[in-house]
């Protein structure tokens, strides 16, 4: 461990290690997050607080050593996207709908972190059912972005993403159905990836659309991220979309030379939608693979453009199957004055829901409705088919697909000029990975002239996150980025 | 959006209200409107994937419309509910079901 190093700059292996070795208590480690939480509560990062149940179970930690065998993140503090179920505290997935709900059981990836020993400091802000790309989405308010406040953190893990990189929590949980941890890690100068769909039990994750969703981590490091996929990674029985395959070690491989691995470069997500400083900061880390002994190799996805409107089809079409149980009479929020069973429905679906909510339930009943599915739906499946083949076609020429993660850095609040569609337009090179089910991870390069973080996208071939867990990890040793954090929030 | 044709627009005029209400969603008027908006724009992107055909897919991979798949198997005849349930009252039509008793009131 790092001497003189305040407790938020450690990783959480150090963070694990001193407190095994009693340098450092959990109750230590997980008042001082707590204290930065208090401090810096204008970022609107966390909904919830989980205080004392926090310091009752790092004291927990400290009178009971003996039970930090087999748990490697022993007394080490996390806090959770809302989209996660927990008997503690509330789960609103940042919707007036489910206001106040209470879960009665805690979500695989939640119970799988308490077992590996970590304390959970409480849930963080999002957009609402994961809908949205600012964080402005939520019913509790928009998050700021540490680096300016006057920007966005992304969406829809925007408080996860403001959380880390403030170094309110060493670590967070996100989700993913179309960059909702790449685009926020991306605009907060942070490390977080998206595994292969099926790597993460989704059980106890509220659904937005079933087929594409996937949890993940969002760290400082990626060596911090493949320690958290070694616990949240593996089948469960409660998911039969998680995968029945074993599940490595993803630390284990990743001081291994990249020299001779293939990286592609797609030609087309370089063209005219993307702005030039995050250009010119993506070609600088591609030359920083070639002195690393990376082979570089341009490729073509040809059908790339089909990702926008296919994804923003099947989202909404399953979204709004899978948003039909919020109802007034299940969950959460009731409309007072109903005065019959069809307008009880109507309108606590209309006061409960938000505004981008209710419309992509719209879209995706009006694409899925009898009269439309065939033109809409079928057309969306078969494009899915097509991205999902041009991906399999690159990973027989390179092990891992390099790109920017955004077309621009965090946006600014409250941008009234920004369209919807437009908004969609700017998921252009995210929402592709989740129609291929891929993994893919994103990483600090750079900043801009206005000093916002830019980030790269790393993609690799299913259930093969070692590779770019390995390419981040290389690159990460070779430059200082990753390291770096908003000056208001050091000390 | 440039693939917008009036066809779109007048479908966009006379879908929001009853998508809305297939939805169970009650929009104010100024929803209905701005929705419609929305509509016009994504319904011109949605139809950039027109030019998309299933021949660029392998055939088994192909996609079976939502007909087809409703029309896959006939189910045989259920057998009379009153043989499914022993509970079950042909005279009520309804299932006799244990009565609980308040522990409180015994």
């Amino acid at each position: 461990m790092k001497v003189n190093t305040p407790i938020h700059e450690h990783s959480l292996t150090e963070l694990s290690a001193a407190i095994k070795n009693k340098t450092l208590s959990s109750v230590e480690v997980t008042q001082h997050f707590l204290n930065r939480i208090h401090k810096h509560e204008n970022l609107n990062a966390f909904l919830e607080v989980h205080e004392q149940q926090a310091l009752k179970q790092a004291k927990w930690c400290d009178n009971n050593p003996e039970s930090s065998k087999d748990k490697p993140l022993f007394g080490v503090p996390i806090a959770h996207k809302d989209i996660f179920c927990t008997i503690d505290g509330h789960t609103t997935c940042a919707s007036k709908v489910l206001d106040k709900f209470q879960a009665n059981y805690d979500a695989t990836v939640v119970k799988k972190c308490a077992h590996a020993g970590m304390i959970n400091l409480g849930k963080l802000n999002m957009d609402e059912f994961a809908m949205g790309s600012t964080n402005e989405n939520s019913a509790y308010g928009p998050v700021a972005n540490p680096w300016n406040h006057e920007n966005c953190p992304g969406g829809s893990s925007g408080g996860s993403a403001s959380a880390v990189s403030a170094r309110l929590a060493p670590i967070a949980t996100g989700s993913d159905t179309g960059g909702s941890i790449r685009q926020p890690a991306s605009f907060t100068g942070i490390t977080g990836i998206k595994p292969t769909y099926g790597r993460i039990s989704r059980y106890g994750m509220i659904a937005f659309a079933s087929s594409l969703d996937q949890a993940g981590p969002m760290t400082t490091s990626v060596s911090d991220a493949a320690l958290m996929l070694n616990i949240m990674c593996g089948y469960d029985h409660n998911d039969t979309t998680t995968a029945q395959i074993a599940v490595p070690d993803f630390t284990k491989n990743l001081n291994n030379d990249i020299k001779g691995l293939t990286i592609g470069i797609p030609e087309e997500f370089f063209g005219d939608g993307l702005q030039e400083d995050c250009k010119l900061a993506v070609e600088k880390a591609i030359k920083t693979y070639q002195e690393l002994g990376a082979i570089i190799k341009p490729i073509h996805l040809p059908n790339l453009s089909f990702a926008i409107p296919t994804y923003y089809l099947l989202a909404p079409i399953e979204a709004a199957s899978n948003l039909a149980r919020y109802d007034g009479i299940h969950y959460g929020y009731r409309h007072k004055d109903a005065e019959s069973l069809e307008s009880l429905y109507q309108l606590s679906r209309e006061y409960g829901f938000g505004k981008e909510v209710k419309r992509r339930i719209l879209i995706g009943t009006f694409a899925s409705s009898t009269e439309y599915s065939a033109a809409y739906y079928k057309q969306a499946l078969i494009a899915k088919k097509i991205i999902t083949n041009d991906y399999k076609k690159a990973f027989t020429e390179v092990d891992a697909i390099l790109t920017p993660t955004t077309t621009s850095t965090a946006f600014k609040l409250n941008n009234k000029d920004q369209s919807p569609s437009s908004l969609y337009l700017s998921d252009i090179y995210t929402v592709s990975v989740n129609l291929a089910s891929l993994p893919a991870l994103s990483i600090p390069v750079g900043f801009d002239h206005k000093n916002l973080p830019i980030g790269m996208q790393l993609i690799s071939n299913r259930f093969n996150e070692q590779t770019i867990l390995q390419l981040g990890h290389a690159y990460q040793r070779a430059t200082q980025w990753h390291t770096m954090y908003p000056e208001l929030y050091k000390g | 959006m440039s693939n917008q044709t009036e066809q779109d627009k007048a479908l966009c005029a006379s879908i929001v209200s009853k998508i809305a209400s297939l939805s169970a969603l009650q929009l104010t008027e100024a929803e209905k409107s701005e929705y419609k908006q929305n509509f016009e724009d994504l319904i011109a992107m949605f139809h950039t994937l027109d030019s998309i055909s299933d021949h660029e897919v392998e055939k088994s991979n192909l996609i079976m419309s939502a007909n087809q798949c409703r029309e896959d198997e006939i189910q045989q005849e259920r057998p009379p509910l009153e043989k499914i349930c022993k509970h079950f009252n042909t005279d009520s039509g309804l299932f006799d079901v244990p009565q609980f008793i308040d522990s409180n009131e015994s």
